[in-house]
This record gives C-alpha cells, structure tokens and sequence, in this order.
C-alpha cells in the first residue's frame, strides 16, 4: 500500500464518521484543530491508540496539545468555538448519502472495498493493476 | 672477508649469492626470534597509529553531536505520544542490552549518518518540488507520520493518484 502511495498512483482518505456520540464528534473537531497547527495525524493515531479515552474530554485534548507542542491556546479556542464542527458534519451527511452506515468502512474509488484487510489490499492491488494497463496500451 | 667463487656457466654471480643468503638469514632471524623491531621502527609506527586514532576520534566525535541534535530535533517535531512511549520502551529495552550490543548500535550511528548526509546532498541537488513530496512520502513510511502538503490534514498520497482509498472511521 505504501509502495503504491509512493508511487503516486493511490491516495488514502480518511473521513470522520461519528456513531459513538458526542465524545467521537469532540475527538474529531480536536483533530481538526490539531491540523490547523499539522498535527491532524499525531491526534489521528494518539486517538486510535487511547484506549482508556482520556484525551476524549477538553482537558485530555488540550494535554495532547501540549504534548504535541501545539500552539495551547489557539487550540482551546478552536475546541471551544468548535470550529471544525460543520466540517465534520459534512463529512457524515456525505458518508450517510453514500450508503455509509459502520464503520471502520473503505471504499476504493467511490466503490464499496472488502471487509477483510487483505481483501482490501487484494482490490487496491488489481486497481493499481488496471491502471498500469491503461498507461501502457 | 671476501668470498670469492669462480662463476661456471649457468651459475649466479658469487655476490648474488652471498646478497640472497644474507637476505634468507635476516629472514630467518626475524621468524626465531618473533618478530622483533627495532626501537625506532616501533616508536614510529606508535606515533602513525596515534595520529591515526586522533583523525579517526575527532570526525566521529562531530558525527554523533551533530546526529543527536538531529534525532531530538525530529523526535520534537515528529513524535506522538504514543510514539515517544514506544521510543522511550525501547530506550528501556536499549538499556537492558549487554555491552556489545551497546558498541553495535554506537558503530551504526555513523553510518546512518552518512547515509543522511548523502539524502540531504540528493535533495539539495534535485529540486524542492521533486524532492518535497519524495521527503513526505520517506517520512511516512519511515515514521508512520504524515507532514506537510503532501499529506495536508486526512489525506496521504498524490492528489492525482488515480487510486483513493476512503476510510470512514470513528475515533472510539
């Protein structure tokens, strides 16, 4: 997949899709504020990797932004003004309209990918594979 | 003393001779006796050696300074939490390890160096447009960290990547 990335020929999305409530919808619009300052992907994976969920509350988010070295008080405004609110909401209604309903879900251009990672791996491999045909014919 | 042969046909000249015998004893004489060399001989290759050890000690030295700054810097810019976890773990882990392992990984920061340095000579030969999204592309398979445009906010890879993989996901 990396490989793939690197050669310019996939590019990975990743879109907030909200079904845990406002905790999620919180946790979302903080990452948001963290890409404001480029550091979408540090709360991306420090998120994912929460288990216990502390950085889910304001006072969790704003620790994640000084361990992050992010600007402090610019994100606790951006939280509280919830400023990536809409954004977000967005995103769910144009995943609901595209039949989202779970997730994790992938699609592979605008297509309903597998379930199983490696199935996944399976439909990006034979895209990439139909792509390098077409360039070459 | 003067040896003095008289030289048939197909015999070597007597001085030929005694020079190849002289030589064959000293050979000879250096094997019994171990090796030995003389005093001035030794001190010289002592003060070479040492001159050495200096060269080889002060570049060294400069490379592993420079190289520390280097990693604490990225690890400031790069690291996540979860990763400066991970790192310090490992640190931990690093800190368990018998002595020999300790000298491997000391005689491989060098070479990581270098091979820095060459990417940085490449980069700075190509031209930031090509050489940006290839530094991007290094650092997230490297670091599982995505910066800057070519991985602007919750995208990776090319915007024209004929290829998009859409996750839809919920943090919790």
């Amino acid at each position: 997949m990396e490989e793939l990335i690197h050669s310019g020929i996939a590019r990975y999305e990743y879109r907030h899709f909200i079904i845990f409530g406002s905790a999620s919808q919180f946790a979302a619009m903080a990452t948001e504020c963290a890409g404001d300052q480029g550091a979408w992907w540090e709360f991306h994976d420090a998120y994912l990797l929460d288990a216990q969920a502390r950085s889910f509350t304001r006072a969790g988010a704003i620790d994640l932004a000084r361990d992050n070295g992010l600007d402090v008080a610019r994100f606790t405004q951006c939280i509280d003004n919830e400023e990536h609110r809409d954004r977000i909401l967005e995103m769910q209604r144009h995943a609901r309209s595209v039949g989202i309903s779970g997730t994790p879900t992938f699609r592979i251009n605008g297509q309903p990918a597998a379930r199983s990672l490696s199935g996944i791996i399976e439909q990006v491999r034979a895209a990439a594979e139909a792509v390098e045909n077409q360039e070459g014919s | 003393m003067t040896i003095r042969m008289a030289t048939l046909p197909g015999m070597l000249p007597a001085t030929l001779v005694v020079a190849l015998l002289a030589a064959l004893g000293l050979i000879l004489a250096a094997c019994s006796s171990g090796g030995d060399v003389p005093e001035a001989v030794q001190e010289s290759a002592v003060a070479a050696t040492q001159s050495d050890q200096q060269q080889e000690d002060q570049p060294a030295t400069s490379y592993r300074a420079g190289q520390s700054e280097t990693a604490e810097g990225e690890a400031a810019e790069q690291s996540s939490p979860a990763e400066a976890e991970q790192a310090g773990e490992s640190a931990d882990e690093a800190g368990q390890t018998d002595a020999p392992e300790q000298e491997q990984a000391t005689e491989a920061e060098p070479q990581a160096s270098e091979q820095s340095e060459e990417a940085e000579t490449e980069d700075a030969t190509s031209s930031e447009a090509e050489a940006e999204p290839e530094a991007m592309v290094g650092q997230i398979i490297e670091t599982g960290h995505r910066a800057g445009l070519f991985a602007n906010r919750n995208v990776v890879g090319s915007p024209d990547a004929p290829i998009v993989i859409t996750e839809y996901s919920d943090f919790l």
